[in-house]
């Protein structure tokens, strides 16, 4: 099975979540959208010691998981290349940054683990907001809130457009590659000698292929706006909906909630 | 009143890297009319039905199409009457699900959303595709997915329409062929159709222009055209199956 084919696949998976018609998918994209960019931010505020502050955080993700009815083995699955690479970058920390804070037995807990964790907790949760996002409200849905919050017209297009080229893309990537297993067989690869042609046709193609795309979405009148194409949930709903949002993740911010709970016992 | 719809008057055209691919085009197509466009390979069949979409705009000579001239100023009012399909349905399609596509036009132009829900229904009908709203693009077989790229075209058109279809039968079986056949023949409005197919021209259009060096060599019957075997190969086709076994 080449990837490409299942990249395409796990792409059509998750377009279909967003357009499930769960709470979580019913409510208006601008609250979800809205939503995601406070707890980023709120999220990425923390300092790179404050662990216990930023476990708090991890509430969002859980709860969201559950009213937006994802799996939790599927997302972990779906994330996993993305996790490594988050896992990777704090790595290094524990052999930079040795000072001393607390020793167990024979283990001594540094400040390097202790920014280690953060940051992986941190990227982890961005990744996690991010992928309940695309899950609960298609890339069409993410656009028009986008637009709604007076992002560039063009700037919008051009996220929508890589988007629907990434598709186009890798599919071109796809059929690339069979034909040239089925002219190599025994071959377990593509030869390094074939990269650069192969890369080029690809490329080629894909931008026809995106010019046809481009050209049929003018035809049909596309001048850079967006229309929710479904029924949303009641706007009060959303309304309370980002309110609680608002106001629990600055709880969450500013008061250690597990802090709080662990100095009860 | 006229009854004509589109109307070529001496169109020239010429791409940057050679010489006339269209020179001196004269075309009346009536309103209803189907027009089958021949010719062989790089004729300038699909650089024709480009122009004509406004998708080529750099041209010489006078297009009108539903009495606009092909202006830059006029392509909303125009597109709303002209509907292009591609050869390539995969690329054509680009919403999730052929309900979603068939909408996406009818959004662009402001429809309510009852407005929008009745012409898609109205389009899916017409294809006879009203099974397949639901289903995902990618699930569709090759001749859904043309049948799904015309319902798309078909949703924008508030009445009789202009349906341009450039190699509408490539790549479909004979049952999709078939079912293509059929639905265009039962659409009223005009349609020009680029193909190589001669049979399938011969089955779906009245008339026929064959396109060679650049210009209309015979503008007429069809019947009559697709039975002139020395006429056809002199400009590089061939005769149609339904013909070389008769007589």
């Amino acid at each position: 099975m080449i990837k490409s084919a299942e990249v395409i696949r796990e792409l059509h998976n998750v377009e279909n979540l967003a357009e499930r018609e769960t709470f979580l998918c019913r409510i208006h994209p601008l609250a979800k959208v809205l939503v995601t960019i406070w707890y980023l931010i709120l999220t990425m505020s923390f300092g790179k010691y404050d662990m216990i502050g930023l476990a708090g955080m991890s509430l969002y993700p859980v709860i969201m998981m559950i009213l937006g009815e994802l799996s939790v083995r599927q997302t972990f699955h779906r994330l996993r290349p993305v996790l490594l690479m988050v896992f990777l970058i704090g790595l290094p920390n524990p052999f930079f940054d040795r000072t001393p804070v607390l020793t167990i037995g024979g283990f001594t807990l540094t400040t390097g683990m202790i920014s280690m964790a953060t940051l992986f907790c941190k990227a982890g949760f961005a990744v996690f907001a991010s992928y309940i996002l695309v899950a609960t409200t298609t890339m069409e849905q993410i656009c028009y809130a986008l637009r709604k919050l007076h992002v560039p017209r063009m700037l919008v297009m051009v996220i929508l457009l890589i988007y629907r080229y990434l598709i186009l893309m890798l599919r071109e990537a796809e059929r690339v590659t069979q034909a040239y297993l089925l002219r190599a067989p025994g071959e377990k690869g593509i030869k390094k000698s074939a990269w650069g042609s192969l890369t080029g046709q690809m490329l080629l193609r894909s931008m026809d292929r995106a010019q046809t795309v481009y050209e049929s979405m003018t035809l049909r009148g596309f001048r850079g706006e967006f229309f929710p194409r479904r029924d949303f949930a009641p706007m009060w709903q959303s309304i309370l909906y980002g309110l609680f949002w608002g106001i629990v993740l600055v709880v969450c911010r500013f008061i250690p909630i597990f802090g709080v709970v662990g100095s009860l016992f | 009143m006229t009854h004509i719809i589109i109307e070529i008057k001496n169109l020239r055209f010429f791409y940057r890297t050679g010489s006339y691919v269209l020179d001196g085009i004269d075309l009346s197509v009536n309103k209803g009319e189907s027009v089958g466009v021949i010719g062989r390979n790089g004729a300038g069949k699909s650089t024709f039905l480009k122009i004509l979409t406004g998708l080529l705009p750099v041209y010489e000579g006078e297009i009108r199409i539903a009495e606009f001239p092909l202006e830059k100023k006029h392509y909303g009012e125009i597109r709303r009457k002209l509907g292009y399909v591609f050869q390539d349905s995969d690329s054509q399609l680009f919403m999730n699900t052929v309900r979603e596509d068939v909408s996406f036009g009818p959004f662009n132009y402001g429809c309510s959303k009852e407005e929008v829900e009745r012409s898609v229904e109205e389009a899916l009908r017409k294809t006879h595709i009203e099974a397949l709203a639901d289903r995902h693009i990618y699930r569709l077989s090759g001749g859904e997915k043309k049948l799904a790229a015309i319902a798309g075209v078909l949703a924008l058109q508030q009445d009789e329409g202009i349906l341009l279809m450039d190699e509408p039968s490539a790549s479909l079986d004979p049952a999709n062929r078939e079912n293509l056949i059929r639905v265009i023949k039962e659409l009223k409005g005009a349609k020009l159709l680029a193909s190589h197919d001669l049979d399938f021209i011969y089955d779906t259009c009245e008339r026929t222009i064959l396109l060679s060096g650049g210009k209309i060599v015979y503008d007429g019957e069809t019947k009559e055209l697709l039975k002139n075997k020395e006429f056809l190969e002199e400009n590089g086709l061939r005769l149609p199956l339904s013909f070389r076994f008769q007589n």
